[in-house]
């Protein structure tokens, strides 16, 4: 995976993206969430910004095995 | 200089003057270095970086593992340039490589005479006593590939990214019929071909395709893909990329100077890069004037050159014949042609006896065994390779070897895909690939021309629907003739000759590292087995050519040791790059300054033109100290802070970051950001204010100005400024996606002049004018107002970051120099960041040193702000009770104990009594003119009291000092003199 | 022989454009709707002036740059401010306009990122240029870029080595 594609920009390349971090995979405490989330190989769901782009929020959702990026969808904006 | 003018389908006639190793040589416009050095009877090319055998050429391509040279003349030297790559021009200067001080007398071949110190490993068993940095220096100086280039102007590169919806890496016949077949789907085609004309083996081989001539052919075949808009890039190698891109180099003649590096995204990609002669292994098979069949082809058609004149062929094929009949035919005497094969496959050919006719001793079911002369081919042994028969000695001055053809795969081991063990061609072909890249040709496997084309026309059209064009229903399948005989090889796998054991050590496997039959031996013995540990261990394969010539051998000969098939033990995997790419190019614009970008603030042009020494602070350049005052940072820093307490000074702070927060539910969402609340912050006034990271320790901390009920101004500190933006923006797109809250960096849009010291306020009375004046007398601590200075808006904010009576000022980047300069002009002095560091220290003021991410709003005293403090982010995890253990570490202020001693910041902080065991650290520290000795801030475990007797130790920069505590605020306590 | 030939000098100018007055219009939450008319709505899109340079770029996610607006201009954003649309930021100095123009303005863009697939059916597009944040925005065969100010100076710095012609192979 060295593409990511940016709902807004299109598709652009993967450094221009800045990673934040992963969501914990069910709802818990924000203690739990950053210090003893178990991450799931086959899917994460994670928060990365188009930093060298347009500074829009991602929500994307990836295999970290395989490197595949199932969706990418921009948070923000007043929709869900 | 030769009189003869070759004739080839590469050279021209004219004379090119050029140097090697010192004497003058002449050339053709055409040439390659390695072509014209052979035309010229010239056989050493350069010493093994091992052994220091001396070496001559082996093929005519990058895959050339002997004959590296260096271009140029100290110090701007390009190392490692393959002498069948170069291209010549007038004025070149070359030189061979690992030799010294000749390439004809070399120190450390002579010194190695008998010894056998560098077997595989040798590194991990040899030069130990007394310590192997004994023998560093020398190794160190005969180690390596050539020499690197001193300081020196290189000539730039270009580079270029681009996409395209097909890529065909090589223009031989595959890929041209690949490239025409997904031109002709309407894709978008690049075709890149490293050699400086198109047209692979066809330029040599002949035949006929499509009814044309087979050079017709591909010129008929290029004129149409430029009319199909294709683009064509020769000299251009396919050297790396992952994950779908793809990089190519383009370099002129082979040597650097205008060279271009391309980053191309591909939607789907034909290799098409051809096969690379195999040699075999026999002993001494590493001496000049041994070389590859093909090779000495390629030195005849395209330039006209025979490589030696009286020839052996060695091979285990059908093709060593044909090949015969066209040396004999250009002028070479082929005195015996030496065939591994038993005459029982049925090799005889009407070829075979024309041969024999001519002279030429035609041997099958023999094989080379040992290669005769030290400093070139002298003659060779040959002897039967089964049942008994007498060993021949032939005299010879060139031996023309070809154990079979391995096909180009090095890209089809990325990106997923796999390689298997073809027998038919005794070799590993690309096997299971990724959708979007195929093989043709004879990197696929295809060794006859109408398989090629066809493969080559089957790979492109699915390269064009992998791209999303539509194909037509077939094309019409390409025909062709291959008119000149070179039919089916009928191979056999044949990978080394027999050899008595101790005589192993000299049958070479991979050239251009010394690596021999032996070395596998040594290796299986110590335990490494699996072919990519064989790799490491004996150096297969890691050089230049990544094993083009060495990999397939060197397999099939380990599997052969192991007793198992070749498939069963694999190849290495290559590295990109796959041919050899100078640095420079790699590095590509970002050379010189353009290294690392530097960002500038609108006064930068004023400090470096007025003695501002400026330095790097993240990508900003600022001004640590200006030289009128002192020579260095800390006698001037000293003097710049001593000034602005006794005067006044003005200090550039336009790095500072500056957030617009705006829209009905700003006041709400600071509120949720900050430990205290925004929304109680008047219009006209600003607050200071802390933010927490979610595990509540301190992110960073600014001031927020509120300008309107809708409207603040968030500053952030310089380095933190990018952080805090992208910190803002994500909770506003989560936590608050909906509401009505925008933010807007206006870090640049602003310029900040702070104005400090006693004489700050009475300096700005004069400069800002009477429109100011009496909002200057009456603005009080963290007031601000918001004006003009010259018709361009001003806003002046009374805040204090020296402790002293200051001003900041934020105006239009348009004015600043213009406002710098009256405020100068007025009698203040410009400081910079040195007098900045000690003035805060002096009172205490947190930067990043101690809003380092590992403490909290406790740590760092600042409980009042806690306890009034709103439910904002990082206040749940703030209230843990890990973060208010005894441990915890909590700010003080600290001085020597004498009152004189010198410490640093990052000394680490023990007590008297556990001098080992660090109870915390100095975080800050610098020299105090206002209380003449040593002073500052540090972060200290809680447990510990005010009276506790410190140590600070500081092993790496000398000395423990002494240290007491003293209040965090060393100056001035009560604020006095900010309260003017 | 085929092939570009590299080494010739760029054919393009880059040349520094004064502006008096940016202004970046932020839209709050899903209030994009209350934008009328020919407002730039899709990404990447702009509203061209007369002399088919953009004057509204919408180069990231609710948010809209006017470079020199003029009065008909700022009476859109004070209407759509008015309406409750989104904020008004004056981000005067923040931005620096430059014009490069020329045969070779693509070509010289192509050395720091893939300009054909990032302005790709948008008339502009928020990018990094030589490593300076920047909005790329297209009037074919030119270019108009918006770089960060602070970045300026480099950036420029990095387009004439460009412009000069390349160096000599070496010898």
């Amino acid at each position: 995976m060295s593409r990511l594609h940016c709902p807004f920009c299109g598709p652009r390349e993967l450094r221009e993206f800045r990673f934040h971090k992963t969501l914990p995979t069910e709802p818990g405490t924000a203690f739990a969430g950053i210090y003893e989330r178990i991450d799931n190989p086959e899917l994460s769901v994670e928060h990365w910004q188009h930093v060298e782009g347009c500074r829009g929020w991602l929500r994307v959702t990836r295999n970290p095995s395989s490197g595949a990026v199932l969706e990418t969808r921009l948070l923000g904006g007043g929709v869900a | 200089m030769s009189t003869i003018v070759r004739r080839g389908t590469r050279v021209q006639e004219g004379q090119i003057r050029f140097h090697y190793d010192g004497r003058e040589y002449f050339g053709q416009p055409g040439d390659t270095a390695a072509s014209a050095l052979l035309a010229q009877g010239v056989r050493h090319f350069g010493r093994s970086v091992k052994y220091r055998r001396l070496r001559g050429v082996m093929a005519a391509g990058s895959e050339e593992p002997n004959a590296l040279l260096t271009v140029g003349t100290r110090p701007a030297v390009i190392p490692n340039v393959p002498a069948p790559r170069l291209t010549l021009h007038e004025g070149l200067v070359l030189r061979s490589q690992n030799r010294w001080p000749t390439l004809s007398v070399d120190l450390a071949s002579l010194l190695q005479i008998g010894g056998g110190f560098f077997g595989a490993g040798f590194y991990y068993k040899t030069f130990m006593w007394p310590n192997w940095r004994t023998y560093e220096p020398i190794i160190r100086r005969l180690a390596g590939l050539g020499e690197a280039p001193g300081a020196c102007e290189l000539p730039p590169v270009a580079v270029e990214n681009c996409s395209c919806d097909v890529l065909v890496a090589g223009a031989g016949a595959a890929g041209l019929a690949a490239a025409r077949a997904a031109a002709r789907a309407g894709a978008t085609v690049v075709l890149c071909e490293r050699e400086p004309v198109c047209g692979g083996e066809l330029e040599f081989e002949g035949g006929t395709i499509e009814g044309r001539e087979s050079l017709n052919w591909v010129a008929a075949t290029l004129t149409e893909l430029a009319g199909l808009g294709a683009r064509v890039l020769t000299d251009t190698d396919l050297v790396g990329g992952s994950d779908g891109q793809v990089v190519l180099h383009r370099q002129r003649g082979g040597i650097a100077g205008a060279d271009t590096l391309y980053r191309v995204r591909p939607r789907s990609v034909v290799i098409a890069t051809g096969a690379v002669e195999r040699p075999i292994a026999f002993i001494d098979n590493d001496r000049p004037g041994v070389m590859l069949l093909g090779a000495a082809e390629c030195y005849l058609a395209r330039y006209g050159v025979r490589v030696g004149r009286e020839a052996v062929l060695f091979a285990n094929h059908d093709r060593v014949y044909a090949a015969a009949a066209r040396l004999a035919a250009g002028g070479m005497q082929v005195r015996a042609i030496v065939d591994t094969r038993s005459a029982s496959t049925g090799v005889g050919n009407s070829l075979r006896a024309e041969l024999e006719r001519t002279g030429t001793q035609c041997l099958s079911g023999h094989a080379v065994i040992a290669v005769e002369g030290g400093r070139e081919v002298r003659a060779v042994r040959v002897a039967p390779l089964a049942g008994s028969g007498p060993e021949r000695r032939i005299v010879c001055n060139v031996l023309l070897q070809s154990g079979g053809w391995s096909p180009n795969t090095q890209s089809g081991a990325q990106d997923g895909g796999a390689r298997e063990y073809s027998p038919g061609l005794a070799a590993f072909v690309a096997a299971e690939q990724p959708l979007w890249r195929a093989f043709a040709g004879t990197a696929n496997g295809r060794l006859e021309l109408c398989d090629v084309l066809a493969d080559g026309q089957i790979a492109g059209e699915h390269a064009a629907r992998q791209a999303g064009c539509a194909t037509g229903a077939g094309a019409g399948a390409v025909t062709a003739i291959d008119a000149r005989g070179d039919g089916a090889p009928r191979l056999v796998a044949f990978w080394r000759s027999p050899s008595p054991p101790q005589l192993e050590k000299k049958q070479f496997i991979d050239l251009q590292n010394d690596v021999t039959v032996a070395d596998l031996r040594t290796a299986l013995a110590e335990g490494f087995s699996d072919i990519e540990h064989v790799k490491r261990y004996t150096t297969l394969g890691i050089g230049t050519e990544q094993g083009a010539t060495s990999a397939v051998l060197g397999a099939a000969i380990l599997a052969e040791l192991k007793g198992v098939p070749p498939g069963a033990v694999g190849i290495s995997r290559p590295r990109a790059p796959f041919a050899p790419v100078t640095m420079q190019s790699l590095a590509g614009l970002r050379v010189g300054s353009a290294f690392r970008i530097s960002r500038r603030t609108p006064l930068h042009a004023w400090h470096a033109a007025h003695g501002g020494v400026l330095e790097s602070s993240g990508l900003w350049l600022r001004p640590r100290y200006y030289l009128a005052n002192g020579p260095d940072a800390f006698t001037a820093g000293i003097a710049e802070a001593r000034r602005v307490r006794a005067t006044g000074g003005i200090v550039d702070g336009s790095t500072l970051g500056k957030i617009e927060v705006a829209g009905p539910d700003a006041a709400v969402f600071l509120d949720s950001m900050y430990l205290s609340k925004a929304s109680t912050i008047k219009a006209g006034r600003g607050k200071y204010m802390v933010n927490l990271r979610e595990d509540g320790m301190v992110l960073d901390d600014g001031l927020v100005l509120r300008l309107a009920p809708d409207r603040f101004v968030a500053t952030t500190s310089s380095g933190h400024a990018d952080h805090m933006l992208s910190h803002f923006e994500h909770y506003r797109d989560t936590q608050w996606n909906g509401r009505a809250v925008t933010l807007t960096d206006v870090t640049e849009a602003w310029a900040v002049i702070a104005v400090a010291g006693p004489q700050s306020r009475a300096t700005l009375q004069r400069v800002l004018g009477s429109a100011w004046h009496e909002i200057l007398t009456r603005l009080e601590h963290m007031g601000f107002a918001d004006g003009h200075f010259q018709g361009r808006d001003l806003r002046v904010l009374r805040a204090s970051f020296s402790g002293e009576l200051a001003f900041e000022l934020h105006c239009r980047p348009g004015i600043a120099v213009t406002l710098w300069q009256t405020l100068n002009d007025a009698g203040l002095g410009p400081y910079g960041l040195e007098a900045l560091d000690i003035l805060r220290v002096e009172k205490g003021y947190l930067v990043s040193s101690e809003l380092n991410g590992e403490t909290t709003p406790h740590d760092l005293l600042m409980d009042g702000l806690v306890k009034l403090g709103n439910p904002c982010l990082g206040r749940e995890l703030l209230d843990r009770p890990g973060l208010h253990k005894p441990a915890r570490p909590r700010l003080v202020g600290v001085r020597a104990r004498d009152g004189r001693s010198k410490f640093l910041a990052g000394a680490q902080l023990c007590t008297e009594n556990e001098r080992t065991h660090p109870v915390g650290y100095v975080t800050s520290a610098v020299f105090s003119p206002t209380l003449d000795q040593w002073i500052g801030l540090a972060l200290l475990a809680r447990r510990l009291g005010e009276d506790t007797q410190l140590l600070a130790r500081d092993p790496l920069r000398g000395g423990d000092t002494p240290l007491r505590i003293v209040p965090a605020v060393h100056f001035d306590p009560t604020g006095e003199r900010m309260k003017q | 022989m085929n092939g570009t030939d590299q080494r010739d000098a760029m054919r393009c100018t880059l040349e520094v454009l004064p502006v008096a007055r940016i202004v970046e219009f932020v839209a709050f939450g899903a209030a994009h709707g209350t934008l009328a008319g020919d407002w730039p709505r899709a990404a990447g899109a702009a509203l061209r002036g007369a002399d088919g340079w953009p004057v509204i770029l919408h180069f990231a996610p609710a948010r809209w740059l006017l470079p020199q607006p003029d009065v008909t201009m700022i009476d859109r954003i004070e209407a759509a401010v008015a309406a409750g649309a989104g904020a008004a930021i004056e981000v005067e100095g923040k931005w620096v306009t430059l014009s490069l123009c020329g045969a070779d303005a693509a070509r010289l863009l192509s050395s720091s990122l893939d300009v054909a697939a990032v302005l790709a059916g948008r008339d502009c597009a928020a990018v990094e240029l030589f490593d300076c944040p920047a909005v790329l925005a297209s009037a074919a065969p030119d270019y108009r870029i918006y770089i960060k100010s602070s970045f300026a100076a480099d950036f420029t710095v990095a387009v004439e080595r460009l412009l000069r012609a390349g160096g000599a192979a070496i010898g």
